[in-house]
């Protein structure tokens, strides 16, 4: 297993002038990434699918490189999707096979996360997979939750859709428990319900291989988000590649902040006008109730991940 | 500062590779305006011939400053008279949704110049379910209207939406039902997009975002970029099918 996530990547000087350059301007803060193009390379180089994945997945490691030296801090990647468990079992188990060595590789280089301030996070329903894989999951969170310099998330067993759907369970279980009233189900207590929690907004999205759609990725947290499909496989996908993505971010994302801060202020009037035409015992301490709504969330959430992370343990 | 400096030259020029795109495409518009001003509906649907299958659902979303509504217009009349069955109408401010009646009008306007002298017979629905939108349409464009259903959507429809569904699924319980929460239920309890989702937006403009487009129906939307719409000609349209019939939706597999 070559080290390259760790590695650091040399840049030639006109690379390091463009780095420059650019760091002058805004930058994103969150950049997800939809890895695809992972088989179609294993046939156009007439090389293995496993080998392919791999090479994808070493090009994470220099992608994240590149989200450092451009201070981004934040990345998001679709790594595997609900809908790829029709995948056929085979390539399942290659997927499955990978994954289970990347997060032994993660786990053995703790210590190196930790020193960087790195926080991985898993997205998604990681009990869909192998007890082995989803404890090896809960565990490489449970041991990076306290970094905050930069996160990484993966995205396992997810789809937008999914992640929509139980963040709209949570808020109304909340509601049936008693711990939240009606209105206080606003779109900042969903937002704070997705995986992603009180992560920022994506704030460019880049889709390998040339296709140009989201396949049900960060649909929510990418809303006002700059896309970018880029024609050219994952294991292809080069600095230049995301030189131009963040060009282009740079050029649209002032017509898009003001959108975004539009958009925030239509919410707050929206939600002004809400609480004017309610009762007091409706509108009196909604905040308190979203804030222990949310936190007994987490905590439940840690709970699980700990449940995870000994079931193997437990089991063996 | 220096690195500011190139930075700034380096956006200029993209910018003006931007704005080249844009004045060229409509620079081609208009020269070629002269050939495809001929076209109607018989000559559209024989083109339509060679794209394949038409999209049941179609969104159209404007994201060009000041673009006039006689362009507009154009798309959702050509997607009607190929068989699309739901069109839905998206910009940022709702413009369109705010101003319906000037909508409608130059829909009707363009509508009946767009189909005169049609043969009628030709008007075949290349749609999917075969049916056929033009024949008896009438011109005056309602909602949930018996051929086409237009659906005008602006930001107010994103995530609010979902939001209003998790408080209506939040207000059953507190009526003592116990809703499963499933992406069944909670379509079913979607205002805009309850269980009809587009599968081929068209995006004009040089923004390259969703911008506040609802996040929830378009998970395998495909997403085809047009520079502007000013002066679109049904080329763009058709070339833009041929494109969605080219992609291989894999849907995860």
């Amino acid at each position: 297993m070559s080290d390259t996530w760790f590695d650091r990547v040399e840049y030639s000087w006109w690379q390091r002038f463009l780095i420059n350059c650019l760091r002058a301007g805004s930058l994103p803060t969150h950049v997800a990434f939809i890895m695809d193009g992972n088989r179609r390379y294993s046939k156009v180089n007439s090389i293995s699918r496993a080998e392919s994945y791999s090479m994808g997945f070493e090009k994470i490691g220099e992608v994240l490189d590149y989200c450092e030296v451009f201070q981004i801090k934040v990345v998001s990647v679709y790594a595997f999707s609900i809908e790829n468990f029709k995948r056929s079992e085979e390539e399942k188990e290659e997927l499955f096979a990978l994954f289970e060595e990347k997060m032994a590789y993660l786990l053995r280089n703790v210590s190196r996360l930790n020193e960087k301030g790195i926080r991985i996070r898993v997205m998604g329903d990681i009990s869909l997979f192998p007890p082995h894989l989803s404890q090896s999951m809960a565990e490489i969170q449970l041991k990076t939750a306290e970094n905050s310099e930069f996160c990484f998330n993966l995205c396992l067993a997810y789809t937008s859709r999914e992640e929509m759907t139980q963040s709209v369970r949570q808020v109304v279980e909340g509601v049936a428990d008693g711990s939240l009233l009606l209105p206080d189900i606003t779109e900042p207590l969903l937002d704070r319900c997705m995986y992603s929690e009180d992560l920022l907004p994506v704030d460019l999205l880049v889709r390998t291989s040339g296709e140009v759609r989201l396949s049900d990725f960060m649909m929510w947290q990418s809303n006002f988000a700059v896309l970018q499909f880029v024609k050219v496989l994952w294991p292809d996908f080069g600095f230049w590649h995301f030189v131009t993505s963040l060009l282009d971010y740079q050029r649209q994302q002032p017509r898009l902040e003001e959108y975004r801060k539009k958009y925030g202020e239509f919410l707050v009037q929206m939600r002004e006008w809400e609480l004017s035409g309610l009762e007091d015992k409706f509108s009196e301490g909604t905040e308190v109730r979203q804030e222990e709504f949310v936190r007994k969330m987490k905590l439940k959430r840690r709970e699980l991940l700990e449940e995870y992370s000994k079931a193997e343990a437990a089991g063996a | 500062m220096m690195f500011e400096g190139f930075l700034f030259v380096i956006h200029l020029f993209l910018h003006t590779y931007c704005q080249l795109q844009v004045i060229a495409q409509s620079a081609f518009n208009l020269l070629r305006w002269w050939r495809v001003s001929k076209w109607n509906v018989d000559v559209l649907l024989a083109h339509s011939k060679t794209v394949g299958r038409i999209p049941s659902h179609v969104s159209l979303v404007f994201l060009e400053d000041g673009l006039p509504v006689e362009d507009m217009v154009k798309p959702i009349v050509w997607c009607i008279c190929l068989g699309v069955t739901t069109i839905s109408l998206y910009d940022y401010y709702g413009r369109l949704r705010h101003n319906k009646e000037r909508v409608d009008e130059e829909l009707r306007e363009y509508y009946t110049s767009f189909t005169a002298g049609c043969t009628g017979t030709k008007r075949e629905s290349l749609g999917e379910k075969g049916e056929n939108p033009g024949v008896g349409w009438s011109p005056g464009i309602k909602e949930g209207g018996p051929s086409a259903r237009i659906q005008f959507v602006s930001v107010e429809n994103g995530r609010s939406d979902l939001v209003q569904a998790a408080r209506s699924l939040a207000a059953e319980v507190v009526n003592g039902c116990a809703p499963k929460i499933t992406q069944a239920t909670i379509e079913d309890h979607l205002k805009v997009f309850s269980h009809d989702n587009p599968e081929l937006m068209l995006k004009f403009g040089t923004l390259h975002s969703l911008a506040g487009y609802p996040p929830w129906p378009v998970h395998l939307t495909e997403i085809i970029s047009l520079p502007t719409c000013h002066l679109i000609s049904p080329t763009d349209l058709i070339s833009s099918l041929r494109k969605y019939n080219r992609i291989e939706k894999r849907v995860g597999k």
